[in-house]
């Protein structure tokens, strides 16, 4: 197994925690947060709202700006 | 007294100058302003607001008072209007995003059309945020404790693995695919048009979501 393979794994894992968490946390007297209400409750705030719009603004620069 | 320092030792400030510094380390200057400038903004903005409610306290009518659509536009508590709001918005929306995702997607990237259609719309949601956010009158639902740890630790792990990778890279500035980031992976995607069409698309799907929270 490559180091390149190991890395790749490595984000693949981290998105299979987060699909099967939400997914559990969407189940019946689960008291895990859904990532919608860790969202929710970040952006309950103003400075949690213009930090989460903020780090979304950042995703498009990172991607297609200069 | 000490009341401003710790407002601008706020975790969400802090972990914008943290993104700021790991910029800078890459060589990245302007994405090092970027987080710089939000950074100290929310700071700034944190201060403003405590003197703010404090001549608010001392004179309730007067000029300092938090009043008008301003203060809470986008607070949680005016969530169910934002919601039909933005539902009756959805069928233009829709089709401008589309439009936008397909014409945008056409520019190659890190070109100056492709940074100024970013840079105009990442703008404008901004500056909607910082003129429109307002803070909540009631207290937040109760999140259990270990679980809001388990999604934190899940993102710090995330942050983790791409700083790992960001430093076995030769130097921060040249991508190795032996250790390659989530933005060197997402190189192959971003090449042609559909492939940047359909990530701009989701990036505008997601800040809907997130205008509708």
């Amino acid at each position: 197994m490559s180091s390149r393979d190991i890395t790749i794994a490595g984000y693949l894992l981290v998105l299979a925690l987060a699909i099967g968490m939400n997914l559990r946390a969407h189940g019946p007297g689960s008291r895990l947060p859904t990532i919608g209400q860790v969202l929710a409750r970040i952006m309950h705030t103003r400075t949690g709202r213009i930090a989460v719009v903020a780090w979304w603004a950042f995703i498009g620069f990172h991607l297609f700006s200069k | 007294m000490l009341a401003p320092l710790a407002d601008c030792l706020h975790p969400t400030v802090l972990v914008f100058l943290a993104a700021a510094f790991f910029s800078r380390l890459s060589g990245d200057t302007v994405r090092a302003v970027y987080f710089t400038v939000v950074g100290l903004v929310l700071a700034g903005d944190r201060i403003a607001r405590r003197y703010r409610r404090r001549s608010a306290v001392a004179a309730p009518d007067g000029p300092g008072a938090m009043s008008g659509p301003a203060a809470q536009a986008f607070s949680p508590d005016s969530v169910m209007g934002r919601r039909a709001a933005t539902s009756r918005w959805l069928v233009v929306a829709l089709p401008a995003g589309v439009a936008y995702a397909v014409v945008v997607g056409s520019f190659q990237r890190y070109t100056v059309p492709a940074t100024v259609s970013i840079t105009v719309l990442a703008a404008a949601a901004l500056v909607a945020a910082l003129r429109t956010s307002g803070e909540s009158a009631a207290k937040p639902g109760r999140l259990d404790r270990l679980g809001l740890t388990a999604w934190g630790l899940l993102g710090l792990g995330a942050a983790v693995w791409e700083l790992v990778a960001l430093y076995m890279q030769p130097t921060f500035t040249t991508d190795s695919p032996a250790h390659p980031t989530l933005s060197y992976l997402a190189n192959g995607l971003l090449a042609a048009w559909p492939g940047r069409s359909a990530v701009l698309f989701g990036w505008l799907a997601f800040g809907w979501y997130l205008a509708r929270r």
